[in-house]
């Protein structure tokens, strides 16, 4: 029976690569494991960009990102043949930062830790005053996002910087697009007053 | 102009990020002609945008595959006992169809022995499949998490 199922996976090992999501899922499902490889090399850095601007920290970022490709691996083969692969990805990244953002261990790491903060890349500019303005910058929005409500923080990163649609962003999120508008409206509004609220505290 | 307000107040970020249908934007555009309060919200939101985006570009992601296959390793032994679990039950089951040996009964008519054994068939079927569904998990998981490291690493596709 081994013989039999590897037949299948050398078979589609042979063909020329696939190129869109759609193809490689359905070498998947045929036994190619090679196309789950394809799959994760394309969607690594997005997954792991959109984690990250999530959490705030690359080491957790990464935990999670491992965790997503482990829920891809598992239940990718056992998915409808209409899958949107690139929502479904950002679904599980979703989910599994959702949870891990509620995971009471973990919440404290994703807060308002300085030495997380302070963690941040490096800034593009080369003007050394500049560098300081831009990280003080990064650590203050950073601060303000990790403040917000898990779904806040989740559909704005979906929308302001993975630049998702309101129907993609309500796929993802697996609700309705009018409410993921009024979702959006008030993330944006939470966003600003807390981010105001700090700057209005730090001048005092 | 308060109900055009409260309705309206909610769809300024989507007015803002061109998400509305073309009726409802021209509702949203003729109400912020008249109206200073949303004129002001939709200012301070596109300054919230312009604030979101201090923050600073996300870093390269590292290769994930080292730790990504050692877990999918964990993983193996619990589906292969799993189904090891289910293919003994099949048996069980099978041994104990065999034993009651309807289907060689002479004294039942042939459409009789015909529906006993289908019943066995469709018992036993589900169980089957799923040790085959189990057994290719196993065989896709021992491929890449145990086999494909060289072959994967030195030039898998590239998307």
């Amino acid at each position: 029976m081994w013989f039999i199922l590897g037949m299948t996976s050398a078979a589609v090992s042979l063909a020329p690569i696939p190129s869109s999501d759609e193809e490689l899922v359905a070498a998947f499902k045929a036994g190619d494991v090679q196309a789950f490889d394809a799959l994760f090399t394309r969607y690594r850095q997005p997954i792991f960009g959109y984690l990250y601007r999530s959490v705030g920290d690359a080491a957790v970022a990464e935990e999670l990102a491992q965790e997503v490709f482990l829920k891809v691996f598992q239940h990718l083969r056992r998915t409808s043949n209409h899958l949107r692969v690139h929502a479904w990805m950002y679904r599980i990244a979703t989910t599994t930062c959702i949870d891990a953002l509620r995971t009471a261990t973990r919440r404290p790491v994703l807060s308002q830790d300085d030495a997380t903060l302070a963690a941040a890349p490096a800034p593009t500019s080369a003007d050394p005053v500049e560098r300081q303005l831009q990280r003080e910058q990064h650590r203050e929005v950073r601060r303000a996002l990790n403040a917000l409500p898990a779904s806040y923080l989740q559909v704005l990163v979906l929308r302001q910087f993975e630049g998702l649609s309101y129907a993609e962003s309500a796929e993802v999120m697996g609700i309705s697009v009018e409410a993921v508008t009024s979702l959006i409206h008030r993330a944006r509004q939470a966003f600003r007053a807390t981010y105001s609220r700090q700057q209005q505290e730090e001048e005092r | 102009m308060n109900d055009a307000h409260e309705s309206l107040g909610p769809l300024l970020s989507a007015y803002l990020d061109g998400e509305l249908d073309p009726a409802r934007r021209r509702l949203v555009a003729a109400h912020l002609a008249t109206c200073a309060i949303c004129t002001q919200e939709l200012a301070q939101l596109r300054a919230g945008d312009e604030t979101l985006a201090g923050l600073q570009p996300t870093p390269m992601a590292p290769d994930l595959r080292p730790q990504l296959r050692r877990r999918l390793r964990r993983q193996g032994a619990p589906i292969a006992l799993t189904g090891g679990i289910i293919a003994v039950i099949v048996l069980l089951l099978r041994s104990v169809a065999h034993d009651l040996a309807i289907v060689k009964r002479k004294d039942l008519p042939l459409w009789g022995r015909l529906g006993i054994a289908s019943g066995n068939v469709l018992l036993v079927a589900p169980g089957i499949a799923l040790c085959v569904e189990l057994l290719r998990d196993v065989r896709m998981l021992v491929e890449y998490a145990w086999l494909s490291d060289e072959t994967i690493d030195s030039g898998g596709p590239q998307p």
